[in-house]
């Protein structure tokens, strides 16, 4: 069964592609070698799915398979499947053109903005989505940046009609971003030395006012004269949505973790981490876990280890904490499509294979609070996988051949596909893929 | 009259030998308000030793000064009859120090630029140069105010008799002018109006838009020199221009420029060389991190004592700011003076750099502490500027004729020794009394009778005194003994006059004694009147009953001079920075899996061996002496070359100033210790083209290097090898036309692409023009050429020039595929080839064009949608162009990038599928062919430069890591010595916290972390760090 132009819909026009509608209820997938998310790998396997949900993951030389039950069998023998890739903490549907203003929705004016909601600006026809989805990045967090309090996140899918379609788990935490002790000056182009932050303690205390208002007019159900900025806070002192604190550096961390303490925080969740290894322990018994900033990037300090960033991942996992990868930074968005291999640069530098896959799958899931969802390749769990000709974690073999949103198939194509197509036609290239 | 020991007589001849006097007396043509009154007095000091000179010291001897003048120095039998004469027995008499490089007393030039928009054009009028930071014309003379010299005061404090001052504002600063400090009228104290001509890399107060970047003030100067030689031999001068006379006027006088750091030198040394004239450079005081290429460029040298506080490293996590190169430095500058010393550079020394000026003394003995000979000490300080300056016949040494500049210490000016006088063109400043009694001793102290025992301490100018009453006890059991009361007593003691207050409760007086009375130094006595606590008035008297002993000192433990410091300085100076420079050894690399990018391919359990800097085979056996590395299991590739690199540049990688800077030369500005060029090679990379930015249509000129950690600029640069090409960057799109520089940059030509292709028809046209008048004029004969004015040579012509003789190739920053074809019909149309376009991220559109065009392109693996441009940029760009037979290599931008380049050509495998060998050759072997260094680079033959890597794995895997890395057979990276280098540095900051530490225990200010922060640049990085 040529099952490639299932996904490849050889649209020829230049727009984003459209959710692909679910004809078959029951698919199986016969012969990958999976990696199911939670650190365990099966080869030959014969996966599953009915009605969007996986129903088994099963040695596919052990378990014989009735074809006569499958709406549609998909043979990947020889292929690696995984569980869609998690983008946690990134920018994802809000930006499009880095320098075009009109493009970008991720920065409101103000400090303090725990009201505002990524999954509005979420713009399913996003060119640079399905640019990324292809490999195999199949869920999102989307985050909103800058000020105080930036806002709240949700997870979403890279497939669907609209933003509501789209949403796997909304508004599911707000970000803080904790001051830093120490302070760059001057411009990027022009930089001033780093140096102390005269207002660090005074930012503290204005985070710590601002929450211990908002906790209590958390303790009132009802109140007649709203405060947004308050109610956006309330799952988060019930508990029900993430605080993520953003943070770098060991003393800001210590204070995050003393602050998170001071509000019994369920599920605190520290983003960046460059020294969270350092204060492992202490993260670990508070329950933090951690999203980390994207592994390739350059030491923080001069004297550091040039592969001081490869090996952060390394160093939590052998300490125990839970933790993930995403990619902030510079063109987080276009560059999101390299996050297989940034988990993939964690594995060089000290992670097994399956770690590697799990800290961009379950780990990130659980991160979130949506990994009874997504995450692994598990019975119950939505279809939401990938499959790719080789290794996805390494750049000369990650090559999507299909993927499921939700037990959908999705379209495994997008613009930059069609240009190659329109040029190498131009040209007359046959030998290229 | 002194006695005069026969032995001396021969060096006081010497020292009496007549010496012609430049020196004019007094000025005698101003009219005076009032009676004449000639201030011609003669002071004759007597009885002192004197410091003639740093290698000649009279241990006893007499100078004679009349009108500000030194008439006569040595031993003199009878002085004139009118002289004053000043005792000074116990004194040394050292000459005044000369700063020759200050801006004191002179204000900056103030911008006529108002507005947030840019300045293109000179905002001065008149016949000027056209750049607002060049102003030889400058005087220093003119514009000295002595008012707003606001630390005069403390200069002299600190023994300085007389500064150069110069209008520390600009490039090219104009005339310094040498003046004594004393406070009679600056008419009167000019010792030579333009003693020196000035220059700097930072164009301070301009707020013109050029130059905006340290190789833009090179290029500056270099043409302002070239202009200034054309202005002189013109014959026939049509336009005025006082500025290029001013420069040429400017260049009889010592030349000095103002820098920051050791590199500045080194780049300042080549301006030198180019025109032929002797540098003096005022230094950072960082000199000793590149001391054996400074010696070799000749330069004198300037230095600060500006030597900085330690860090406050209690919180560790906070001392991570600091590192280890600002804590080496902290170590190591004091001995910045010795290291100068040791390899005899020829050096003075400046008050400029110190935040307090007070502070000048206690840093110049700290260097003492550290090795400078105090000899030394006062030669920089006296001798050597007025040598620099050409000046040593009026002042620097205490001899015949010279200026009255001289300094009445007592002790040892460079020990604990103290200034009490500084006289300055013969003008005495008294800071202490030299002729002040000694009231030190012990006295009975007689009032109404009773005798109290005085005792005066403390020193001669300060002395301080005590009381203590005797007096017989008896307690309640009836015994009796002798008590002591010790009391505090006040004194005052001015001129003979002194007052006495102390306070006693004893048997005869009850409350406060206040006495006042005069001292008779010949008798020890002192006696006068006061009161009684009851307030009545009383006559007394204290008699010395002995004298004053000067406590002996504890044999002053000779202050250790331990210079065993300078040892740790590495090459470069920080972290993992070598002891000593790795050397070329031979090596034998076997049993590895070879990419040879040649013909044979990847070839299985082979070996290289590499000698002398090359490789000299591939496959074959051991040879004898090598060092053998067994490469099983590794894979073994030549160095990565990365076409497009921003890193290790000075002070700017963009001249944005104006939209051709062809003249302009990243090569001028390399910085050899950026911690990215260690970084890279860690991700394999041996070799780069650091471009210019694209803030411009013409930008400038490429800097081509091997990423050789430890060494100089120089020993990077391959630019100096006759066999390699030049190369220049342009640029075309959104940067050039400042689309995404803020709404205030719409001023400088081009605003659209339209604007991008007129920049470059009229670029070419008149190099075209240029080179025609240049061939024209080589053509006439010298007769004929008397006749005409000689073209004026243009550095920005002069590269364009290149680019169409083909000795120059251009890079070209590119998107969209209107402007890419637009810059081949103009190179068509123009007779030159765009050698490669770098980004070229819609190059897949033109493949066919730039196939026939003969372009190279240089691309990124998967960039896109970070501006409009780029939108329809694909990662499928290299496979199509590739494939199109066009020579194409993935490169970087970016530091991060730089050192994943392996992962980067791994991804032209997945989006194309291109071959693995091809995709590796596009960071290897294409990227050399770009640059034309394939004869040497970018792959592994026999005869090709030793640039090999060993990684772990296949380099194009996720998995492959950098084992070793050589660079011209040198092993530059190591991961096992990483390792050590790690340990060592973390001891080695260790070390440096623990000297800290003491330093804060023995008060020592510190500060708060601050962490130097390493400039980042990409191509649109506007401005200078």
């Amino acid at each position: 069964m040529a099952i490639a132009c299932l996904f490849i819909a050889g649209t020829v026009f230049s727009q984003s592609p459209s959710p692909m509608e679910q004809t078959y209820k029951r698919v199986l997938l016969k012969g990958g070698k999976t990696h199911i998310g939670n650190g365990e790998y099966m080869d030959n396997t014969i996966i599953g799915i009915e009605d969007g949900k996986i129903k088994f993951v099963m040695n596919g030389l052990t378990n014989p398979v009735n074809a006569s039950d499958w709406d549609t069998i998909v043979d990947i023998t020889g292929k690696h499947v995984y569980p869609g890739f998690i983008a946690p903490n990134i920018t994802m549907g809000l930006t499009e053109i880095d320098a075009v203003r009109a493009t970008l929705d991720f920065n409101e004016t103000g400090a303090w903005n725990p009201n505002v909601r990524a999954l509005i600006g979420y713009n399913m026809d996003s060119e640079v989505m399905y640019t990324v989805r292809t490999n195999g990045i199949l869920v999102t967090q989307s985050t909103p940046r800058g000020g105080i309090l930036s806002g709240t996140s949700s997870v979403m899918a890279m497939d669907g009609w609209n933003w509501e379609d789209a949403a796997y788990l909304q508004d599911d935490g707000v970000h803080l971003n904790w001051p830093q002790k120490y302070r760059r000056t001057g411009w990027w182009a022009e930089p001033g030395a780093t140096s102390k932050n005269e207002n660090y303690d005074k930012v503290k205390n204005e985070i710590l006012d601002f929450f211990k208002a908002a906790e209590a007019y958390s303790k009132v159900k009802d109140h007649d004269d709203k405060n947004l900025k308050y109610e956006a806070m309330r799952g988060v002192f019930k508990g029900e949505k993430r605080l993520y604190i953003h943070a770098d550096f060991a003393p800001e961390i210590n204070d995050v973790i003393d602050f998170s303490r001071e509000f019994n925080l369920k599920f605190p969740v520290l983003v960046g981490g460059y020294d969270s290894y350092l204060v492992a322990h202490r993260l670990k018994e508070n329950h933090f876990s951690v999203i980390l900033d994207r592994p390739h990037s350059l030491p923080r300090f001069e004297d550091d280890n040039v592969n001081a960033y490869y090996e952060i991942a390394g160093k939590l996992q052998s300490k125990g904490v839970l933790f993930c990868i995403s990619n902030e930074g510079d063109m987080e968005v276009m560059n999101a499509r390299n996050l297989p291999f940034l988990a993939g640069t964690a594995w060089a530098y000290g992670l097994t294979e399956e770690q590697a896959v799990m800290s961009i799958t379950l780990n990130a899931a659980k991160i979130m609070g949506i990994d009874h969802k997504i995450g692994s390749l598990e019975k119950g769990k939505d279809a939401t996988l990938y499959v790719s000709d080789g290794n996805a974690l390494d750049m000369r073999t990650n090559k999507g051949y299909m993927a499921m949103v939700k037990g959908r198939f999705i379209v495994m194509d997008n613009h930059q596909m069609q240009l190659y197509e329109k040029y190498k036609k131009k040209y007359g290239l046959t030998s290229l893929d | 009259m002194p006695f005069a020991p026969r032995g001396m007589k021969y060096i006081l001849l010497s020292l009496l030998a007549v010496l012609s006097s430049t020196i004019s007396t007094a000025q005698d043509y101003s009219p005076e308000n009032g009676v004449h009154d000639p201030k011609n007095t003669t002071y004759v000091l007597t009885n002192c030793q004197i410091v003639v000179s740093p290698d000649k010291t009279l241990p006893i001897g007499m100078m004679i000064v009349k009108n500000g003048v030194i008439e006569k120095v040595g031993i003199v039998e009878i002085p004139p009859r009118d002289a004053v004469k000043i005792d000074l027995k116990g004194y040394t008499i050292y000459p005044a120090f000369i700063d020759m490089y200050s801006s004191e007393g002179i204000a900056n030039a103030t911008s006529k630029h108002r507005g947030g928009g840019p300045q293109i054009n000179t905002l001065k009028e008149g016949p000027y140069y056209w750049n607002e930071a060049i102003h030889p014309e400058t005087k220093g003379y003119d514009l000295y105010d002595d008012g707003s010299f606001k630390d005069k005061e403390e200069y002299l404090k600190q023994g300085f008799g007389a500064i150069a001052t110069h209008q520390g504002d600009g490039i090219l600063r104009g005339t310094a002018v040498l003046l004594s400090l004393s406070s009679e009228p600056t008419v009167d104290r000019v010792i030579k109006a333009e003693v020196s001509n000035h220059y700097s890399f930072s164009k301070g107060s301009s707020r013109q838009s050029y130059p905006s970047s340290q190789m833009g003030s090179i290029a500056l100067i270099r043409q302002f020199m070239y202009d200034a030689k054309w202005f002189a031999g013109l014959n026939k001068v049509h336009k005025e221009n006082i500025s290029l006379r001013a420069g040429l006027e400017n260049m009889k006088v010592p030349q000095v420029f103002g820098l920051s750091d050791k590199l500045e030198i080194l780049r300042a040394a080549k301006i030198a060389k180019e025109f032929n004239f002797d540098l003096i450079a005022k230094g950072g005081g960082d000199e000793f991190e590149r001391i054996r290429e400074i010696k070799a460029s000749g330069a004198k040298l300037i230095i600060p004592l500006n030597f900085p506080d330690a860090f406050d490293m209690t919180d560790p996590y906070a001392a991570r700011y600091v590192s280890l190169a600002d804590l080496k430095n902290w170590e190591l500058r004091p001995y910045n003076p010795y290291f100068l010393y040791r390899s005899g550079i020829p050096f003075a020394i400046t008050m400029d750099g110190l935040k307090k000026k007070g502070d000048f003394m206690k840093m110049l003995k700290k260097a003492i502490k550290h090795g400078l000979p105090p000899k030394e000490a006062l030669r920089a300080l006296t001798e050597t500027p007025a040598k620099f300056l050409d000046v040593h016949n009026e002042i620097g040494t205490l001899e015949h004729g010279k200026i009255a500049n001289f300094l009445v210490v007592k002790g040892d000016l460079f020990g604990d020794g103290e200034i009490y006088e500084n006289w300055s063109n013969g003008q005495r400043k008294r800071f202490k009394a030299v002729d002040k009694a000694d009231l030190r001793g012990e006295y009975d102290l007689n009032v109404k009778n009773y005798v109290y025992d005085l005792k005066v301490t403390g020193t001669e100018q300060k002395p301080d005194a005590t009381i203590y009453v005797y007096e017989i006890k008896t307690n309640s059991s009836g015994a009796s003994k002798m008590d002591t009361t010790k009391v505090k007593c006040q004194l005052e003691f001015e001129g003979l006059q002194l007052s006495l207050m102390f306070e006693t409760h004893n048997t005869e007086h009850d409350g406060i004694i206040q006495l006042n009375g005069s001292y008779h130094p010949g008798l020890g006595i002192m006696d006068g009147t006061g009161t009684m606590p009851n307030g009545e008035w009383i006559e007394w008297a204290a008699v010395r009953s002995e004298k004053h002993k000067e406590e002996k000192k504890k044999e002053k433990e000779k202050a250790e001079v331990d210079t065993s410091a300078v040892a740790s300085l590495t090459y470069p100076n920080m972290a993992y920075g070598f002891k000593d420079l790795p050397k070329q050894e031979t090596y034998y690399i076997k049993n590895a899996t070879v990419w040879t990018n040649e013909d044979k391919g990847i070839l299985k359990n082979s070996s290289v061996t590499i000698r002398g800097g090359k490789i000299i085979a591939v496959g074959g056996g051991a040879p004898g002496g090598a060092i053998t590395i067994d490469g099983t299991g590794k894979h073994v590739t030549c160095g990565i070359i990365d076409e497009h690199s921003h890193i290790a540049i000075s002070k700017g990688v963009n001249e944005g100033g104006q939209s051709i800077s062809s003249e302009v030369s990243i090569a001028d500005v390399v910085r050899s210790d950026d911690i990215n060029i260690y970084r890279q090679l860690a991700g394999g990379v041996t070799a780069a083209q650091l471009l210019h930015g694209s803030a411009n249509a013409i930008g400038g000129q490429s800097a081509l290097v091997k990423l050789k950690w430890g060494f100089s600029p120089e020993e990077m640069l391959l630019n100096n090898d006759t066999l390699v090409d030049g190369f220049i960057k342009f640029a075309l799109g959104e940067n050039v036309k400042q689309s995404n520089w803020g709404d205030n940059q719409t001023v400088r030509y081009p605003q659209t692409r339209l604007g991008v292709e007129q920049v470059f028809y009229d670029a070419f046209l008149r190099a075209k023009t240029y080179k025609k008048e240049w061939e024209d004029y080589y053509k006439m004969s010298d007769a004929q050429r008397k006749e005409v004015n000689a073209p004026r040579k243009d550095l920005e012509l002069d590269a364009l020039s290149e680019i169409l003789d083909k000795k120059r190739f251009i890079t070209c920053h590119s998107y969209q595929q209107g402007e890419i074809n637009m810059l081949m019909h103009v190179g068509d149309s123009m007779g030159f080839t765009v050698n490669t376009f770098t980004h070229i991220l819609e190059g897949y559109k033109v493949a066919d064009k730039m196939k026939v065009h003969g372009a190279g392109a240089s691309t990124f693996a998967d960039w896109w949608a970070y501006k409009y441009e780029v939108k329809e940029a694909i990662p499928y760009n290299a496979a199509i162009l590739n494939e199109m037979g066009i020579v194409t290599a993935i490169n970087s931008d970016d530091a991060e990038m730089g050192r994943r380049l392996n992962q980067e050509a791994a991804k032209v495998v997945k989006y194309g599928g291109v071959s693995e060998e091809d995709a590796w050759k596009m960071v290897t072997l294409n990227p050399a062919k770009l640059l034309h260094l394939d004869h040497r680079m970018g792959s592994i033959r026999e005869g090709k430069d030793a640039d090999i890597v060993i990684w772990t794995d296949n380099p194009l895997s996720i998995n492959a890591k950098v084992e070793k890395t050589f660079v011209d057979g040198m092993l530059l990276y190591d991961w096992e010595r990483n390792v050590e280098l790690q340990k060592r540095d973390q001891v080695e900051r260790k070390r440096i916290i623990a000297l800290m530490l003491d330093a804060k225990n023995g008060g020592a200010k510190t500060k708060a972390p601050v962490m130097r922060q390493n400039p980042h640049y990409h191509c649109d990085s506007i401005g200078e760090e």
